[in-house]
């Protein structure tokens, strides 16, 4: 008995490690910037209650616990929240925290894949996916997708790095993009070429309106976006009509 | 987007109306998110449609002319198209003042003065204003100036015949 709760501990511990760096990693990347813009993500998606929610690509449950934190100041009875992600590690770490918060009974964990959900048509109000997006290989069937899980009037909300348009800011971004954050992972995470790889692959992700396009194909109106911080990133808003 | 002006007799321009009008659609709540200036946006969608009706009469009157016919004067042309236009708000002239009132919050401004500005834009195009210099400007502020007294009289105007704004336009 004691060997087998040993093993759980251990195990535990691992994830809340990898978890733990991946926090003060996005933290030390975006000084802390990040929990304010996904408060404001969340404020924007303003969830009312009755409410469906799906995010997407949201594993360690930020904004999940943030929808279910807006929707609980208005009304104590709340819609479940359902989150999916590709990665089991990081759903096992967003519902310890549920757990440990104890609120895991208001979220249902799915593992899956953005470009093609198993879930029904038209059943959800607000679809949301927070830094998730670029990681997705065929970004336009993961919005083909949102459409068809979004009920008809649903809202589509994505929030992601962004392209820095003002040439003066944009020098200073790249500089401490390429030439700081790897350090930083390497210091903290151990692991210099994923972060790398993170600054490269936002550099590559289409810009603001070129990614507005997109949702647009894939169906979605009234489709807009809002900068913030200068364009570091920016919430993309489209509506199933 | 179809926004229903029904329902505006009942809860005027408003965030309430929009709940309506959704529901009405059968779509989710989520969709209120479109409408960022709330009730204002019945208002200007509204002011918009009348606009385009506008547009529609006057491309028609243009098409129906005949090629040899006398040339409408301009200004009884502006008077005509003021008149018109005014008098499409009347079947919801109670809460139109309200509308009004709306689209002029500074947030809602821009947008409404803009709609405006094409609105004269298409008058005076329509009334054969091939103009390229500095009258360009001058015609659509007095016309902007004239169609804006008009509005405010009609809407304090509590007499049972409106003929009385349309003597209010001069001739220029």
């Amino acid at each position: 008995k004691r060997v087998v709760s040993t093993q759980s501990t251990g195990v535990k511990e691992v994830f809340g490690k990898v978890a733990e760096s991946y926090d003060v990693m996005n933290d030390a990347m975006s000084l802390g910037v990040h929990r304010l813009w996904k408060d404001h993500f969340v404020k924007e998606a303003a969830p009312q209650p009755t409410y469906k929610c799906l995010d997407v690509a949201g594993g360690t449950g930020d904004i999940a616990f943030r929808l279910h934190r807006h929707m609980r100041n208005i009304n104590s009875e709340t819609s479940d929240i359902v989150i999916c992600d590709i990665n089991t590690e990081m759903l096992k770490v967003g519902q310890n925290r549920a757990e440990q918060l104890g609120i895991n009974q208001h979220f249902t964990w799915m593992e899956g894949n953005a470009e093609q959900l198993d879930l029904p048509d038209n059943t959800f109000d607000v679809y949301t996916i927070a830094y998730g997006i670029r990681n997705v290989t065929h970004i336009d069937r993961a919005l083909s997708e949102a459409y068809r899980v979004l009920k008809p009037g649903g809202k589509f909300m994505c929030l992601e790095f962004s392209d820095v348009p003002n040439p003066v800011l944009s020098q200073i971004y790249d500089r401490y993009s390429f030439d700081v954050i790897p350090v930083l992972g390497q210091l903290i995470a151990g692991d210099f070429e994923s972060y790398q790889y993170l600054v490269e692959s936002i550099r590559k992700f289409p810009k603001q309106d070129a990614f507005a396009d997109m949702i647009a194909q894939a169906g979605f109106s009234v489709v807009d976006y809002e900068n913030l911080t200068f364009g570091v990133t920016a919430i993309h808003t489209g509506f199933k009509l | 987007a179809v926004v229903s002006t029904q329902s505006t007799g009942n809860h005027g321009w408003s965030s309430v109306s929009l709940k309506l009008a959704i529901k009405d659609l059968e779509l989710s709540e989520a969709s209120i998110g479109m409408f960022k200036l709330g009730g204002a946006e019945i208002a200007l969608h509204y002011d918009q449609s009348l606009n385009d009706d506008l547009e529609d009469i006057m491309a028609q009157q243009q098409d129906e002319r005949q090629p040899d016919a006398p040339e409408v004067p301009i200004a009884h042309f502006l008077k005509d198209a003021i008149k018109t236009r005014l008098e499409m708000q009347l079947p919801h002239y109670e809460r139109w003042s309200e509308g009004l009132a709306l689209i002029l919050d500074p947030k809602v401004a821009p947008k409404a003065t803009k709609q405006f500005a094409h609105l004269i834009d298409d008058i005076w195009f329509y009334a054969g204003d091939k103009s390229t210099n500095i009258n360009w400007y001058t015609r659509r502020a007095s016309v902007a100036a004239i169609y804006g007294m008009t509005e405010l009289y009609m809407l304090q105007d509590k007499s049972q015949s409106f003929r009385r704004h349309g003597l209010s336009l001069t001739e220029e």
